[in-house]
């Protein structure tokens, strides 16, 4: 019995890499709402840096960058980080420390910590590649 | 007689002090000669730049060139450079550790009441302090800043013109 849950969720996560974006999806996570009324699904973080807003799309990871002129709000659940072009530049170029921290924390340690660790690594991450993905366009 | 005068005197004085000054008074800030009352916290200066929330929520920025007066129950404080970096940066560990120390201060507090009554002053004492001073007071002053924190980042993106929790 094992064996075929096992097999299932194995054959069901390759389910996920097959999947589109409906266009007429409504978003209801953390989303980006524009002037014009559309909404974008985004993930965590979205940095606000001069003018500027860069966030990264939640069903396939583009980051993108849109003016502060274009946005009219953010919903509930976003976590929106007003950023200074010099600090921006920092983290986009520092390399990402702390894993040791976070596994050591989680195990053997308690796991709470490590796991907020992690959450913060994959956060920095995030802000990373859209420094680097604007940087290079 | 003699004591009382002087309690009564001392009393006096602090009354008289505490009614000319300004903690009276809820914050406000004086702007062009224009006052704004029932000012929520934080009032900082940034960039030259006067921040202040009003009490129906709206955020409002000035020149600090045209500020006037800020009242002392504001607290105010002047974000520097270095602050700059720090406002951007995630709480979330931080958080989670003076949430998982607040508990911990509690107890070690509580349970050195009942160690004074069986084990002496002295080791009840250490235990008190270290609730307090090494759990419960970083851990309040932690969650306190990145309170702040989060509300001048809030007020930052508000003056922009950004709205949150949309529907």
């Amino acid at each position: 019995m094992k064996y075929i849950v096992l097999a299932l969720t194995v054959v069901f996560s390759f389910f996920y890499f097959g999947q589109e974006l409906d266009p007429g999806y409504a978003a209801t996570r953390s989303y980006i709402q524009f002037k014009d009324g559309s909404k974008i699904p985004v993930k965590k973080p979205v940095i606000i840096c001069e003018d500027q807003c860069y966030y990264m799309l939640r069903h396939s990871s583009i980051c993108d960058v849109k003016p502060i002129a274009e946005i009219e709000g953010f919903s509930k659940g976003n976590d929106v980080r007003w950023m200074d072009p010099k600090e921006f530049r920092r983290i986009g170029l520092k390399p990402i420390r702390g894993y040791l921290w976070g596994v050591v924390f989680f195990y053997p340690l308690v796991p709470g910590p490590g796991l907020f660790i992690f959450m913060d690594i994959a956060k920095r991450k995030r802000v990373k590649r859209m420094y680097i993905t604007m940087k290079l366009k | 007689m003699k004591h009382l005068f002087f309690v009564v005197s001392y009393f006096l004085t602090f009354q008289v002090l505490y009614a000319q000054s300004d903690w009276t008074f809820k914050p406000y800030v004086v702007v062009n000669d224009s006052m704004y009352e029932n000012l929520k916290h934080p009032v900082f200066i940034m960039d030259s730049t006067l921040f202040i929330r009003t009490a129906e929520g709206e955020v409002l920025t000035f020149p600090s060139s045209e500020v006037d007066y800020i009242s002392k129950r504001c607290f105010y404080k002047r974000i520097e450079e270095r602050e700059k970096e720090h406002l951007s940066r995630s709480g979330n560990t931080l958080v989670y550790f003076s949430l998982v120390s607040l508990p911990i201060g509690t107890y070690l507090t509580q349970t050195s009441i009942s160690y004074w009554k069986y084990y002496g002053t002295t080791k009840s004492l250490t235990k008190f302090l270290t609730g307090t001073v090494i759990f419960i007071i970083p851990a309040t002053i932690t969650l306190h800043q990145l309170i702040l924190h989060k509300r001048v980042n809030r007020m930052i993106l508000e003056s922009k013109g950004l709205k949150f929790r949309i529907n």
